[in-house]
């Protein structure tokens, strides 16, 4: 991003920094695209002469959210999203640093399309990009990608995407070759057989819907197959995405026995369930499914006690080619960018998780997995900004959306807690203007 | 003595065979006085011990730049056969730090000396 280098206060905030414990009322001061001081006392030496101010009344200012799944359809599927369109709907929804995905047509596997990724994004995109690479050429789960060579090129971290990788030779050796790079693997476990043909939670609901089910154990037996690969590597892994309580009993296991793990999981398996789906609704329609109000309220209380590391949008555009479709045979996925703080505040309103943890888990958890100085508001670290009403409502309209995808399951919900502004790299991004 | 390689390509146990271990080759080369490369099977390419040709000559491979990292008049060997731009760039093996020449004609020297040896000591009835 090109730093914006004039001077910037943003008083009258209460201002939330999980990183370095802060919620306190104070102010902001930015300069040269960098945080130069936040809390009670930033404007003790005064702000400087021809600062921008912006009075907050009282509205939260915090870290922008860094995003670990983000598909943009960019290149191939340019009908769906772009790198533009998707970094207008990520500073609608506060999210200043997306992290896109290498499942794209072509695939990202060789270095030059990192750099390709890395020139749009600089040329199109208004929010910060880093490129995933993938794990194995063309994401078939076989042969390992060149980890050193795409990291050179500016890949963030290694991800199958959705893929899961079968063969545990290849796993083991792809966390053994990235340990050499500091690389981080982003896996989503899953066996494909034990899923088999699902295509929503197995259960008496799927039995009602006559839908096949995918069972919780297709993704926990995975999961527990890969702690035991990464202590066998010593690698640096992510569960990209749990949706089901063994898989965390898995992951926290694993971190009690000192491995270098993570997990991740997408907004919607903390705030929605199977019965969501009600009659046979596509946009509910994900991988791994949506579970039961159980499982979902495991996952919640995983997130609360730190099992559970980072919230992703696990955005994923579709349109009514791939979603107007007979349930089983739509597409996966569903939108989230514009929407996953304001469902987030869910959790918060609900008093499962304070918003500082809620935040923490989309700034600076992710920030510190993948080594980047945002998601903080330290001295010297990047200004990327939200103010943040955490009262205000709002209604997802289909018109407002601005990604070029509208498949989002909060479709007309009011959701509590709207962005108001975001700052990227000291630049303020008008949202009227997106 | 000194062992570097990609984590893949190590031996299990490695650390405990009185070797010092390293991964990166800058690292591994600083200050040696002889650096011994060996060939890459390229069959085990499509193992997938490492991802390509190319990323292992970036990381592996030995070129005029990595080489500096070692003592300045370091010795370069190599049992052969040679695969230039695999493990070894050809300005080095072919350079004047290359021993790889006189080993090959050594090696040679020593396998008739060997085979000599040994036919000169074959039971009579064979």
């Amino acid at each position: 991003m090109i730093k914006n280098v004039n001077p910037l206060v943003l008083t009258n905030a209460r201002i939330i920094d999980p990183a370095n414990g802060v919620d306190e009322a104070g102010a902001v001061f930015v300069q040269d695209g960098n945080i130069v001081a936040a809390g009670a006392d930033a404007l003790n030496q005064g702000a400087p002469e021809g600062a921008k101010t912006i009075d907050c009344n009282g509205a939260v200012v915090a870290p922008g959210l860094i995003d670990m799944g983000v598909s943009v359809g960019e290149p191939g599927a340019e009908h769906r999203e772009t790198l533009e369109s998707a970094s207008r709907a990520a500073a609608i929804g506060g999210v200043t640093t997306i992290l896109t995905s290498p499942n794209t047509d072509p695939v990202i596997d060789d270095p030059a399309l990192v750099d390709f990724m890395l020139r749009r994004a600089r040329d199109t995109a208004i929010v910060n990009v880093h490129p995933m690479a993938a794990l194995t050429k063309g994401l078939a789960g076989k042969d390992m990608s060149e980890i050193g060579l795409l990291k050179e090129a500016g890949a963030i971290a290694f991800s199958n995407d959705r893929l899961p990788i079968t063969n545990s030779s290849v796993l083991v050796r792809l966390l053994t070759y990235a340990r050499d790079f500091d690389a981080l693997v982003v896996h989503q476990a899953q066996d494909k057989d034990l899923a088999g043909s699902g295509v929503m939670n197995a259960g008496l609901r799927a039995s009602w819907l006559g839908l096949g089910g995918i069972p919780r154990e297709s993704e926990f037996v995975a999961i527990e197959r890969d702690m035991r690969l990464v202590a066998m590597a010593k690698g640096k892994y992510h569960a990209r995405l749990i949706s089901c309580p063994q898989s965390a009993e898995a992951i926290q296991k694993a971190k009690d026995e000192g491995l270098n793990v993570t997990a991740g999981i997408s907004i919607n398996h903390l705030t929605l369930n199977e019965n969501d789906i009600g009659p046979y609704r596509t946009f509910h329609k994900m991988s791994p499914p949506l579970r039961t109000e159980d499982d979902r309220q495991a996952m919640v209380e995983a997130l609360a006690n730190g099992t559970i590391d980072i919230i992703m949008s696990d955005h994923n555009p579709q349109d009514v080619e791939t979603k107007r479709h007979p349930f089983a045979e739509a597409e996966d996925g569903a939108l989230g960018l514009e929407t996953m703080l304001g469902a987030g505040m869910r959790l918060v309103l609900n008093e499962d998780i304070s918003l500082s943890k809620l935040l923490a888990t989309m700034t600076c958890n992710p920030a510190d997995r993948l080594g980047l100085p945002a998601g903080r508001l330290s001295k010297g670290a990047p200004a990327d900004l939200i103010i943040f009403d955490p009262q205000k409502p709002w209604i997802v309209e289909k018109e407002k959306i601005r990604s070029r995808s509208k498949n989002t399951p909060f479709e007309d919900e009011t959701l509590t807690g709207r962005v108001l502004t975001t700052i990227v790299a000291g630049g303020i991004l008008d949202h009227d203007a997106i | 003595m000194r062992v570097i390689a990609p984590s893949t390509l190590l031996p299990s146990g490695i650390h405990s065979m009185g070797v010092e271990v390293f991964t990166d080759m800058r690292e591994g080369l600083k200050g040696c006085d002889i650096v011994m490369m060996l060939r890459l099977q390229r069959e085990r390419m499509s193992g997938a011990f490492v991802p390509s040709v190319r990323e292992y000559f970036r990381y592996h491979g030995l070129d005029s730049e990595k080489l500096s990292y070692a003592k300045p008049d370091a010795l370069v060997m190599h049992p052969g056969p040679m695969n230039r731009g695999v493990e070894i760039s050809a300005e080095v093996a072919d350079g004047p730090q290359s021993l790889i020449r006189e080993q090959v004609e050594m090696g040679v020297a020593i396998r008739m000396a060997v085979l000599e040896a040994l036919a000169q000591n074959l039971p009579d009835n064979v």
